[in-house]
């Protein structure tokens, strides 16, 4: 049970599982960091994204299509949300209630849309495989997910440093009225961070889809792990999100794995050791 | 014994140094001026002595007593009070709870949890003493928000001494009031009894003339520059030229 | 804050109280079961804006209390076969308070946003052990069994009927209480820290030990709320703890109106019978109650107890001019 290879493929199932929480939280605390909004609604954002594409892979039998529909969809979700319905309301608990009823919404729509029972993306047989490591097998489709949410991680790292927009947007998580006073048009800033992140909730969704099936009452579920990650993280820090998911990824996997009647409890268990060490989160402002 | 001692007090924020080595006391009862331009850690230092930041490097003590370490609430139970530069009251509460709550915070019923505040008639008599003589009486059940301006720095002004302190610091107490407003409030400190030091942090030259203190800091990027009677500090040469090209 | 005092504004305290009297003589079996439930939600999520509302602190975990009560009851009764109401109860509530001043520890540290979420994480960790726990709580099977035993003077509360007027004193008890509580000196001084902790603190206050006290009373309550559900269910189950139930109060309150005292109660009415009305046509409930709330924060941000007031403001003013 200890051997190397057993120990690394759940080190691997546990990478991969941050990795989808990564690219979940990492919408959140955008929206966090620029905008000052918890975004409730982010676990349906994720069901909604999975819905999607899956009934359009399974319409068009496009596999990427699918994912890419799955999260431009979510996006013109967030777009709409943030256009018509954020603007009127000059507090940000209120968009934060707004937020809320949405979670209402969606969850009907879905049950309304899709029924009750899971829904699996198929993957095309190239990813359906598994490869051998440590004469242990590992699936192909993981290992992409372990890519993908490196390449994510690379680009928004890339975006936040090197592009005009990103440093705006890291301007804005660290001084949001600087950046109205230089001028920057705040709306707009709002507009693009909210869709963004609606659209990484939505493709979080989707590209776990193969592996965690959609089904009413995961948006509680998955709006429970991003707010443990983006709190273990620490708020508005895309570092955080990244660390926080891959923390709470494995401390899920292994705590599953070696306790078993503990399972759950195990995530809740890292946030409060990380709350009294330091409670504002790993690379949290304080 | 003295009111306040600060000594050596540093404070910065990232790059930024607000408050470079500060040093000074204040004799009980002594009325202080502190004058500078933007920026240079007025209210920083303002702060830096009740508590709502904790300094870099330094020390404060208030009545001989440290309070470096100590939180907001129990220095102002030292006898501390203080007004803010940018308005903070209780905006949705009505006008009279604002000054009850500001009567009774030192007081025993401060955690009463069972009789109506109503109840509690000598802290309404209390309350109509100190609000009448500036007008405030008649606006007692309007909410704050809905006050204006001017009534709501005078308000401001009437929490802080509410609270009867031994040291109070006032923070641009009259930034922009009427001449009016503003020679209401000259009254008001005027009428504060001898025994309480102040601090008063002012843009408004004839404000601190108008005042007669007994002594003026200059502060410049965080540093004390000048120090002595406001007519010294009339004739210092450093002031004349920090202050140069600015009309108050 | 709207003030309903005693004095000239008695009616609006004495009619609700007799409707409340009378209604099972005269309302359908199934009519006093759904008020039952009413009044219980009621008092939670009363208990709820006293952070919220009062304090400013807006929780996302209150349920945690919910279900500590409700667990506390079903256990001694179903499983450790204590047949005393009113011990179970006390129980219950006193459960309630000790959990909610270890969580309440960790929490009030905290404001705003990371409150929010801390309290939601914190509630889920009770969750967690609720479902987890299965020789305690029974997992995700939960409780049953959970009988009603007799409250004394040989009145059996199985009578729905009676149960309902058991429910009433508490319900009646309860707001009393807090009422009390709100209009008293810390009741304002929670109300001040709501508007301006730093003012409160440069004031003398100690902001903390205040929110500390309130976060305390409310999980009590809560708790209390949740002894009296599972005993009208019958079973307790880990629903009680879960998001989806602090999720339903915080609703409730946000519709009702977080600035008014009874603006909860009524919020507790609105939601639950709509959407047992809802419900019998269509399984889609909560799709009307997401739209409830959007609306309701858009158009009535005070909810709709404040609506009310504010056209209650209006209408006297006109007759005044008239």
């Amino acid at each position: 049970m200890f051997d190397l290879g057993s120990l690394l493929n759940l080190a691997m199932s546990g990478i991969t599982f941050g990795m989808i929480l990564f690219l979940l939280a990492a919408g959140f605390e955008l929206m966090f960091g620029v905008m000052r909004i918890i975004n409730m609604a982010h676990g349906s954002f994720f069901m909604l994204g999975a819905y999607l594409g899956i009934s359009i892979a399974r319409q068009t039998h496009n596999f990427l299509f699918g994912i890419l529909m799955g999260a431009v969809s979510v996006g013109i979700v967030g777009l709409v949300t943030e256009r018509f319905l954020f603007r009127r309301l000059p507090l940000h608990l209120q968009q934060v209630y707004v937020t809320f009823g949405i979670i209402y919404i969606l969850a009907d729509i879905s049950k309304w849309a899709w029924g009750s029972n899971p829904y699996v993306l198929s993957t095309p047989a190239l990813l359906a495989g598994s490869v051998t490591i440590l004469a242990k097998p590992f699936p192909i489709y993981r290992l992409v997910l372990l890519g993908v949410g490196l390449l994510t991680a690379l680009g928004l790292w890339l975006f936040q440093e090197k592009t005009r927009v990103g440093s705006i947007v890291r301007a804005g998580v660290d001084d949001r009225e600087m950046v109205g006073v230089i001028g920057i048009n705040i709306k707009l800033l709002s507009t693009l961070v909210f869709t963004g992140g609606a659209l990484l909730a939505g493709f979080a969704g989707i590209m776990a889809s193969p592996i965690i099936p959609v089904l009413p009452g995961i948006d509680w579920d998955v709006m429970t792990l991003a707010m443990v990650v983006v709190v273990v993280g620490g708020l508005g820090s895309l570092r955080g999100a990244l660390v926080g998911g891959l923390l709470i990824g494995l401390a899920d996997t292994f705590g599953k794995f070696l306790l078993p009647q503990v399972g759950i409890v195990l995530i809740f268990l890292v946030l409060a050791v990380v709350l009294i060490i330091r409670p504002s989160g790993i690379f949290g402002g304080g | 014994m003295h009111a306040l001692k600060v000594e050596a007090l540093s404070k910065s924020f990232g790059g930024l140094q607000a408050v470079k080595n500060i040093s000074f006391y204040l004799d009980v009862g002594e009325r202080r001026g502190i004058i500078g331009p933007n920026g240079a850690g007025k209210t920083t230092l303002f702060n830096l002595v009740t508590g709502q930041l904790r300094p870099d490097a330094g020390h404060i003590s208030m009545f001989d007593r440290d309070v470096t370490a100590m939180p907001v609430h129990q220095r102002i139970k030292m006898g501390l009070s203080r007004t803010f530069q940018v308005t903070n009251l209780l905006p949705n509460l009505t006008v009279i709870n604002n000054v009850i709550l500001a009567i009774q915070a030192l007081g025993p019923t401060a955690f009463g949890m069972f009789r109506p505040l109503t109840d509690y008639k000598e802290l309404y008599a209390e309350a109509q003493r100190l609000m009448t003589p500036w007008g405030l009486w008649e606006t007692s059940d309007m909410l704050v928000r809905n006050l204006s301006y001017g009534q709501q720095r005078c308000l401001e002004l009437v929490l802080s001494i509410a609270l009867k302190p031994r040291l109070l610091l006032l923070d641009e107490p009259t930034c922009g009031m009427t001449p009016t407003e503003v020679a209401s409030i000259t009254k008001m400190i005027h009428a504060l009894g001898k025994d309480i030091a102040i601090i008063l942090i002012a843009h408004d030259m004839d404000l601190i003339f108008g005042l007669d203190l007994d002594s003026v800091n200059v502060l410049h990027y965080g540093q004390m520059v000048a120090e002595g009677s406001p007519q010294e500090i009339k004739l210092n040469s450093t002031v004349k030229e920090i202050y140069l090209g600015t009309e108050d | 804050m709207e003030r309903i005092g005693y004095g000239k504004h008695w009616p609006v305290v004495a009619i609700p109280i007799v409707l409340l009297l009378v209604f099972p003589q005269v309302a359908s079996f199934y009519s006093v079961i759904l008020l039952t439930e009413v009044l219980i939600y009621a008092i939670f999520a009363t208990s709820l804006n006293l952070e919220l509302g009062y304090t400013g602190l807006p929780s996302l975990g209150h349920a945690a209390f919910f279900g500590v009560g409700g667990y506390t009851l079903g256990i001694l009764i179903a499983k450790g076969g204590i047949h005393n109401f009113w011990l179970c109860v006390i129980a219950a509530v006193l459960a309630s308070a000790v959990v909610s001043s270890l969580l309440g520890f960790f929490s009030i540290r905290t404001s705003g946003a990371f409150f929010l979420m801390l309290t939601f994480a914190l509630a889920q960790f009770v969750w967690g052990i609720a479902w987890s726990w299965r020789s305690l709580t029974g997992g995700d099977d939960g409780i049953s069994g959970v009988s009603r035993p007799t409250p004394g003077l040989t009145i059996s509360i199985m009578n729905e009927v009676n149960f309902y007027y058991l429910v009433l004193l508490f319900f009646a008890g309860t707001l009393f209480l807090l009422y009390r509580i709100c209009r008293s000196p810390f009741g304002h001084v929670l109300q001040g820290i709501r508007e301006s902790e730093t003012r409160m603190q440069a004031l003398g206050y100690d902001t903390w030990k205040y929110k500390y006290v309130a976060f305390i009373v409310a999980g009590t309550f809560a708790g209390l709320a949740g002894a009296l559900k599972a005993c009208q269910d019958g079973f307790v189950s880990p629903a009680y703890p879960s998001v989806v139930t602090s999720g339903m109060v915080l609703l409730m309150c946000l519709v009702g109106g977080t600035r008014i005292f009874l603006g909860p109660t009524l919020g507790a009415a609105v939601v639950w019978v709509v959407r047992s009305i809802v419900s019998s046509y269509t399984e889609y409930w909560s799709f009307v109650l997401g739209c409830i709330l959007i609306i309701a924060v858009m158009f009535a941000p005070q909810g709709i107890a404040g609506y009310l007031v504010q056209v209650r403001g209006l209408l006297k003013r006109a007759r005044a001019k008239s």
